[in-house]
């Protein structure tokens, strides 16, 4: 709740997904540099609360690093950003490994797929959920994509199939409406 | 079966008893057993120190309770001092019940110790160890049972600046009892009591019955302050006591005349030193300044040698030795800048054996003896030694060559490690006539003016006894004898007769060619009667034989050595006492006493040990590779925190694999120090340093681990740059 309400804040505020994909990037790197500074550190100047900070930390920005890429790419699907596309990917990788690699070295990997040897049901209908639920809001935006006029800028309203000037259009919630269809749903702006 | 078992597991436990590394320099009748989850404790200490003119007496009373639910034997040492202290009787209490000991021949008092515990027999035994030079004692306790010890300890008391001085290692004690510690001191003189202090415990009230007679209490552990015992005592003039043997036809005399007696003053005349620098020049002298405190100490000693006196200078280091003259060297004050070259040319380097430089210590103590002089011998070092014999054979070692040779040894510990260090310089220089001192640094003129005071030697040679008119006379004391700087001319014989008669006893001695004498002749009436003076006649005794067996070796002699301490029941090299308890705690229990074996490997087990050794896990590990790291990590740093690396003392490093390495012959080496990473061996007098290789992931994680850092960091500037430009361009 909190990330989507930092994320809403965002797209009030205008912020570009270039930007939020280049925050992915960065946060990723950070990641992988708390784990690369545990790795240095292994030897005589090894100490294992210091390793355990930075591994920690790692973990913590991997995790932000991709929470942000996620909404850099939803951002760029639906600005036709390519480059945000491309930088948001290279954020999640890089969150992604230095996360899984750092949370690898602290010790949480095991007891994590325990935890999920013991509680698969509830995990896999948890994701279930989520993809369903995901797979929505990529159909959705490939539609638009593939409505969407280049030479116009135009593209149709997901839900009164209008072709409308994209400035003027707004997304709200997984659906593109037109300026007509969007007051009584509280769409916000691309 | 079972008595061939008994005898197997002792025959494997014994060695690994004594072998097991001494304890605290300060060890005192301490207890050995090998790990377990309950030991064996001392509930309370009882002491009774009885002390006169020129012997003590001492008998410690120790309840030791077995808490455990297996048989355990224990074993108290008993490092006394050559020359010294001697186990003159044991007593076994177990409930009410006092069970005393029997003297017997050494060997013969082992097999009934080993019968009796083939038999499931309670027992106890008091023998010399030979190899290590000490007297155990072992006790088998029963589960959840007390035995009581009643050990009595005999020594002569050697008067120094005139004060005969008792140090007792009251700390021991009052580190181990549990439950309660009593100590009582009676101080009962033939001469009046001059004066009567206990050093280490100032306000401890000393009450004093007559003008003979003083006491003093110390009835716990808070009391004791965990500081052990010095008592000092003089008494006033000539002291002469007698006693009467119990076969009502002989009696015993002592007379002891202070060296600062008006007798002697024109006949004393002491004898010049030779004073013997062993000089510790190993790799940790070069850390903190120690090897200029060193050299300034050395020529600092030196220069308080007069003419007609001599010196010698080993220094050691590794496997290498530096004299500065191959013999004895005489003294004059324009050696001053020959010395100070010498020592300016000895860089500190490589491990520390103290013995390594005994041979010519030993050739110079004979030249010194040679040319009339007195050697006296001072080690200056650091701390321990890390090469060669340690702790328990390291004492005996300077016990060995101090009462050879007649050499008092004295230490100057230069800015030592730890107590520790401190500890064994006091071991190895107080209990042979010597002194210690520790220097910090700017109060080396003070340490060794101090430990110059404190050196004493022989001021008047061929004192006899002379006993005119007397029968059957059988001398104790040497005969004849030299008396030292503040020392005294002491006369300790049994001579026909009773308390009744007259007595005549006196001294002479020649000086310059001119026969001079001093007699004391007094009605038997007048002489104090001293209940000790037989128990001292016989100490003297057997200190005499023993002199002369170490010295010829003579099987007549060890024979009446035998058959004199038998007797009169005091434990030597060739006699022990036994304590046999008739029955078994719990009849019918045959194994108990195989339990007792048994019981002494508990916890060694390869497999324990290896189960709790940091870094032999097996199977399934949970660590994190964090924790593994961090337990590597600290394996290392305890690798390379060990003493002998960081003080340098390492001769010769090789690494595991190499040519080097393989060429060593392994087997003749003793490991020192085993790492995880590293070992330290004991090999063809030097100390090697074998470095194993570390991890290999250890060094891939490393270079992984630059690599992303330095990439983590460049990738992170370039993409700040670029969302800066983004920024500036507005691109979506």
């Amino acid at each position: 709740m909190v990330i989507r309400r930092v994320f809403r804040r965002l797209a009030a505020a205008r912020v570009t997904p270039i930007r939020i994909a280049l925050w992915s990037v960065q946060v990723g790197l950070l990641s992988v540099l708390g784990l690369s500074l545990t790795l240095s550190s292994f030897g005589l100047l090894f100490d294992l609360r210091f390793a355990r900070a930075l591994t920690g930390l790692s973990v913590g920005t991997g995790l932000v690093g991709l929470a942000l890429a996620h909404e850099a790419s939803h951002r760029a699907r639906r600005q036709m950003s390519r480059e945000a596309t491309r930088f948001a990917r290279y954020g999640a990788w890089l969150s992604f490994s230095g996360a899984i690699v750092s949370s690898g070295y602290l010790g949480l990997l095991l007891p994590s797929l325990f935890v999920l040897a013991v509680t698969w049901p509830i995990v896999a209908l948890a994701l279930i959920l989520y993809l369903a639920n995901h797979s929505e809001a990529r159909r959705s935006e490939a539609s638009f994509l593939s409505l969407y006029d280049p030479a116009e800028n135009t593209s149709a309203c997901t839900r009164c199939g209008s072709r409308t000037f994209v400035p003027q259009g707004r997304w709200v919630g997984r659906q593109w409406l037109c300026p007509r269809c969007q007051p009584a749903l509280g769409g916000v702006a691309p | 079966m079972k008595p061939v078992r008994i005898v197997l597991i002792i025959a494997f436990a014994l060695p690994f008893v004594l072998t097991a590394s001494a304890g605290p320099a300060a060890a005192f009748c301490e207890i050995r057993e090998p790990p377990s989850p309950l030991p064996t404790q001392v509930n309370g200490t009882q002491v009774e120190i009885q002390l006169t003119e020129g012997f003590a007496r001492v008998v410690i009373i120790k309840e030791f309770y077995n808490p455990s639910p297996i048989f355990k034997e224990g074993q108290v040492f008993f490092p006394l001092e050559r020359g010294h202290e001697l186990i003159t009787d044991l007593r076994l209490k177990i409930g009410n019940v006092v069970f005393n000991s029997t003297a017997q021949d050494r060997g013969e008092a082992l097999d009934s110790f080993l019968d009796a515990l083939a038999k499931g027999q309670d027992a106890a035994l008091v023998q010399y160890d030979p190899p290590r030079d000490v007297y155990w004692v072992a006790v088998t306790i029963p589960p959840f049972s007390a035995r009581t010890t009643v050990t009595t300890l005999e020594m002569p008391l050697t008067k120094v600046d005139g004060y005969y001085r008792y140090h007792y290692r009251l700390s021991v004690d009052a580190r181990d009892s549990k439950d309660y510690l009593r100590v009582r001191v009676r101080i009962a003189t033939s001469a009046p009591l001059e004066h009567v202090g206990i050093h280490s415990h100032p306000d401890l009230p000393i009450l004093q019955t007559g003008d003979r007679v003083a006491l003093a209490f110390v009835n716990s552990t808070a009391e004791a302050e965990l500081r052990n015992l010095e008592i000092h005592f003089r008494t006033a003039g000539t002291s002469l006591a007698q006693a009467s043997d119990s076969d009502g036809e002989h009696r015993f005399v002592r007379l002891s005349v202070d060296a600062q007696d008006p007798a002697f003053a024109e006949s004393l005349r002491p004898r010049p030193r030779a004073f013997l620098v062993l000089l510790d020049a190993s790799g940790s002298m070069s850390l903190g300044s120690r090897w200029d405190f060193a050299r300034a100490a050395t020529l600092r000693l030196l220069g308080d040698l007069r003419a007609g006196e001599s010196f010698g200078i080993a220094a050691f280091q590794g496997t290498t030795r530096a004299t500065y003259r191959s013999s004895l060297e005489a003294w004059a004050p324009d050696r001053h800048g020959d010395v100070q070259a010498f020592l300016a040319g000895i860089a500190p380097r490589g491990s520390t054996s103290f013995t390594a430089s005994f041979p010519v210590i030993e050739r110079w103590a004979r030249q010194a003896r040679e040319q009339g002089q007195q050697p006296i011998l001072f080690l200056i070092t650091d701390g321990r030694p890390t090469r060669g014999i340690l702790a328990l054979d390291l004492e005996n070692a300077f016990k060995r060559i101090s009462y050879d040779h007649d050499m008092p040894v004295f230490g100057l510990t230069i800015r030592p490690r730890d107590h520790t260090d401190e500890n064994l310089l006091r071991n190895l220089t107080h209990f042979n006539r010597g002194g210690f001192v520790a220097v910090g640094g700017l109060d080396l003129p003070d340490r060794i003016a101090e430990i110059l005071a404190a050196v004493r030697v022989p001021v008047l040679d061929g004192v006899r006894a002379s006993l005119p008119g007397a029968e059957n006379v059988t001398l104790a004391s040497g005969d004849p004898q030299v008396v030292w700087q503040g020392g005294e001319a002491i006369v300790i014989a049994r001579i026909r007769g009773t308390p009744f008669d007259p007595l005549a006893v006196g001294l002479r001695w020649t000086d310059d060619g001119t026969a001079r004498g001093l007699d004391a002749v007094h009605e038997g009436t007048e002489v104090l009667e001293d209940p000790l003076l037989k128990r001292q006649w016989i100490l003297a005794r057997v200190h005499a034989l023993l002199e002369e067996i170490r010295a010829h070796g003579d099987p007549a002699t060890i024979e009446t050595l035998k058959a004199f301490a038998t007797a009169h029941r005091v434990v030597t090299p060739f006699t022990s006492l036994l304590v046999l308890i008739p029955q078994l705690p719990n009849p019918g229990d045959a194994d108990s006493a195989a339990r007792a074996g048994d019981s002494l490997f508990e916890g060694l087990a390869p497999g324990g040990v290896a189960l709790s050794s940091p870094g032999s896990a097996r199977g399934f590990n949970l660590l994190s590779p964090l924790e593994q790291e961090a337990r590597r990590s600290e394996a290392l740093r305890r690798d390379l925190l060990n003493p002998l690396l960081v003080e340098r003392e390492i001769d010769r490093i090789v690494f595991e694999g190499s040519p080097e390495y393989n060429s060593l012959e392994l087997r003749r080496a003793l490991v020192v120090f085993q790492g995880t990473y590293v070992r330290i061996l004991d090999l063809d007098q030097q100390l090697v340093l074998v470095v194993d290789s570390l991890p290999e992931v250890v060094r891939i994680e490393n270079g992984a681990g630059v690599t992303l850092t330095v990439f983590a960091i460049w990738s992170f500037l370039q993409v700040r740059r670029f969302a800066r430009r983004v920024r500036d361009s507005g691109t979506p």
